[in-house]
């Protein structure tokens, strides 16, 4: 059975005219996938699966009882098909990163302690201790920023969320903050982290 | 050109201001060589005010951004002397300095500092 990933096979060719709208993600190597996303209820709205012509006739007369009126064909314009699909991938891979490490929630005004590992120097830098000033969601490129004195010197690092580079997050304090990006601490050089 | 820049060692200067960035058309960033004009100077120093001297970008207030993907900026500009070899005139360095100087093998500036940030 062939596996299309073009995006040509979304338009309603004149002879699918009967039968579903082609899908995008008839993807053999997950066949979970096909289930989430065909597990509704009712029709689906935008994409299906390329079962063939038998397949897809049981799954839509189940719910439209009349035979003779062709069922309505619904599809997503292709662009919002195409961002419905990134996100569901997104969301999968953020999955699979959170199955083998566990991150803590981290939110702006955290103090946290992180071990990360460093590619230049090979080695690890633990007691990365610092406050969480900002954070921006993204899906998979999630970045919070944290900011820190290191030898009398402000230090403020950018780093991935989900990065296999962090080793390791240890939250260690909370602090009541009114915002969400606490950029108005650069100005402040209290050493007690404040 | 014409940034001031924090001097970090005990060369005997005290703030440089930086004449032209030795690689890279947009100018100098963090872990690059500059050539700088010396505008401040300790009395009795290994150089004085109005020297040309080298110098290399130790930290910097401009993000720079690194292979995995975190990015790194400091809260202020320095540098530190070397000569044309890229040895520190200096013999100690104060403060942090990035990872990034040991890709650029300056790694005697490495190993004098207090930090590797």
């Amino acid at each position: 059975m062939p596996v299309p990933l073009c995006m040509k096979s979304i338009v309603a060719s004149p002879e699918s005219l009967g039968a579903r709208p082609l899908s995008l993600l008839n993807d053999m190597r997950r066949p979970d996938f096909r289930h989430s996303v065909t597990g509704r209820l009712g029709p689906i709205r935008s994409i299906t699966t390329i079962n063939g012509p038998e397949a897809t006739v049981t799954d839509g007369s189940a719910t439209s009882p009349d035979i003779t009126m062709p069922p309505r064909i619904k599809f997503k314009r292709p662009d919002k098909t195409a961002k419905h699909i990134m996100q569901i991938l997104d969301k999968e891979a953020v999955e699979e990163v959170r199955k083998e490490r566990e991150i803590p929630d981290i939110r702006p005004g955290y103090i946290i302690q992180m071990k990360v590992v460093v590619p230049e120097n090979k080695r690890r830098v633990s007691v990365l201790k610092a406050i969480v000033i900002a954070r921006r969601n993204a899906g998979l490129n999630s970045t919070f920023r944290v900011r820190r004195l290191v030898a009398g010197v402000g230090v403020e690092a950018v780093y991935p969320l989900y990065s296999p580079n962090i080793m390791e997050i240890k939250v260690l304090d909370k602090k009541k903050v009114r915002r969400a990006k606490l950029y108005y601490l650069r100005d402040k050089i209290n050493p007690l982290k404040k | 050109m014409r940034t001031n820049l924090k001097v970090v060692d005990n060369s005997g200067a005290k703030r440089v201001m930086c004449i032209q960035a030795l690689k890279g058309k947009k100018g100098a960033r963090l872990g690059d060589t500059i050539i700088a004009s010396v505008k401040e100077a300790q009395p009795r120093g290994k150089v004085k005010k109005g020297e040309v001297v080298y110098c290399v970008v130790v930290r910097a207030a401009m993000p720079r951004g690194r292979c995995d993907g975190s990015e790194i900026k400091f809260d202020d500009n320095a540098v530190v002397l070397v000569n044309k070899q890229g040895e520190p005139i200096g013999t100690r360095v104060f403060g942090p300095v990035p990872h990034e100087l040991r890709k650029k093998k300056l790694v005697k500036i490495l190993t004098l500092a207090e930090h590797i940030a």
